[in-house]
């Protein structure tokens, strides 16, 4: 079963099928929440309301299109409206990245994170959310734009402004 | 050139960086059975996805600022018609020198302008005595030879002037010739002797054709002050003024003309429809069957002819001060 036919049982109201969307994209929706939210949970939270709301307003969307765009907009928007009703997010050293995982903890994690996330840290929110969303949820700038509910002009911007911080943190700044 | 390697570093970087963070970054492993009970009926009402449009443009396009802006003009332009309706400017209305107003299109007593006869039925007043009063009783149609009232602009101009406009809007190209004028002017006058002065203003009154409508004096002859009003005929008014300069030394001197050109035509044009209408009840008298009828139709007529006279009354006072100006003349020694 490809995306499409899976929208196309959802839109006829199966369920099973919702699972083949879930299955597919919820690495990349987890993945996203956390780097947005650097909070475990509360990217776990986030994702499963994307899903719900996406099996929610299925029926709107337009078969055929790409699935996975319009899921990170779904998520992007929960997290978008999770900050502004002033819930934390924010990363904390108690948190576990990765879950249920087997893997380093945050602690151990951090000690390994290399110069790029190190960088990534010291973007301003906006900046990073351009950068996620542009390198690890592969979004063009369209897409990107769609999601923030900003104009494409300004995420060109803030992408070229966030390249040209990372440039002097991680290559002129080892010079 | 070293832009772009650098640029072009950057991006494998995040690349890199990013790929590896997918290899870590997994949800977890139950995420379809945490979301699978959560999956209610997925079907919207209409108005949810109508309204989430509606908000997700103005969010995009940043249209908060017009919005508002928007709202403000559509207050603004309900403001400002419930205030045009209060004051009344949806409908002209005219007042005429009576204090009465009503509308521009003038109507009256069951008169209207054009081939439109008398209305068919008429309200009798509360003093009928025949206990008609307060309903409405049929008048009989209009005899074949009735004229019906003319508009404004045919009605008989005052003397003699030639065509007079029928709305205000009309009113204000009217030659200066064609207005009337109520011109009034208060001169005070310093002279060597009083008595001698009153005398000299008297002469120059009677000169131009005028009169002397009231005089005052006190003090001794020859000083002292005196009080003339004067009422001159109108062409001769500048001229009049102009004489008083030979008197003595002009110490205060006012001047006043109010324009009364729209409250005339009014009054001729009431009274006109007013005359019409006695016409009318007076054919009517011999006709009547019934008593209260009569009765009915004298106690109109009664009416009516007050008020003929009482604006033939008005536009007489009103022809006099147009036709004569008022001059007051205060003159006073200075040793007194």
């Amino acid at each position: 079963m490809n995306d499409s036919e899976a929208v196309s049982e959802c839109q006829a109201g199966n369920r099973e099928a919702f699972r083949h969307l879930v299955e597919n994209y919820k690495d990349i929706l987890f993945g996203t929440a956390i780097l947005m939210t650097g909070n475990n949970a509360i990217a776990e939270d986030m994702v499963q309301e994307a899903f719900i709301s996406a099996w929610k307003g299925i029926n709107r969307f337009q078969n055929g299109r790409p699935v996975k765009p319009w899921l990170v907009k779904i998520l992007v928007n929960k997290v978008l409206s999770n900050r502004r009703r002033g819930e934390p997010y924010k990363i904390s050293l108690d948190d576990n990245i990765g879950g249920n995982q087997s893997g380093p903890g945050l602690a151990e994690e951090f000690e390994v994170k290399d110069e790029v996330g190190r960088a990534l840290d010291k973007l301003s929110e906006e900046h990073r959310q351009v950068v996620i969303l542009r390198y690890f949820s592969e979004l063009s700038l369209e897409e990107i734009s769609a999601a923030m509910g900003c104009r494409q002009g300004t995420v060109k911007s803030r992408l070229h402004r966030a390249q040209g911080i990372l440039r002097e943190l991680l290559i002129e700044g080892n010079q | 050139m070293k832009d772009n390697i650098y640029t072009a570093n950057v991006e494998k970087k995040l690349t890199e960086h990013f790929a590896a963070e997918k290899n870590k970054l997994k949800a977890p492993s139950d995420m379809w059975s945490r979301i699978k009970p959560n999956l209610s009926g997925n079907e919207e009402k209409w108005y949810h996805h109508f309204f989430s449009r509606i908000s997700k443009f103005i969010v995009q396009r940043r249209m908060f600022v017009t919005l508002a802006g928007s709202l403000a003009i559509i207050v603004v332009a309900i403001t400002g018609l419930w205030i045009a309706n209060e004051w009344g400017m949806g409908i002209p209305l005219r007042e005429n020198q009576a204090g009465e107003v009503r509308p521009e299109q003038f109507a009256t007593s069951g008169v209207v302008e054009g081939n439109t006869p008398m209305a068919a039925v008429k309200t009798l007043p509360d003093s009928d005595t025949s206990g008609a009063a307060g309903k409405l009783v049929p008048v009989p149609p209009l005899p074949p030879n009735f004229t019906p009232t003319p508009p404004l602009s045919a009605v008989a101009p005052y003397a003699g002037t030639p065509g007079i406009a029928e709305s205000s809007a009309e009113l204000g190209i009217l030659d200066k010739a064609e207005r009337q004028i109520i011109s009034t002017a208060n001169v005070t006058i310093e002279v060597e002797t009083v008595i001698q002065a009153v005398e000299q203003i008297q002469a120059a009154v009677e000169n131009v054709g005028g009169y002397v409508e009231e005089m005052n004096r006190s003090g001794e002859a020859g000083s002292g002050r005196a009080g003339i009003t004067a009422r001159v005929p109108q062409n001769r008014f500048t001229g009049f003024l102009t004489s008083m300069e030979s008197l003595g030394k002009i110490v205060n001197q006012s001047v006043k003309t109010d324009d009364v050109t729209e409250q005339f035509i009014d009054l001729e044009a009431r009274l006109n429809n007013l005359k019409l209408e006695e016409e009318h009840l007076n054919s009517l008298l011999g006709t009547t069957g019934t008593l209260s009828e009569t009765l009915a139709v004298e106690k109109e007529l009664t009416r009516v002819r007050a008020d003929v006279e009482g604006t033939q009354g008005r536009l007489k006072y009103l022809n006099r001060r147009i036709e004569l100006a008022t001059i007051v003349i205060n003159v006073f020694s200075p040793g007194d």
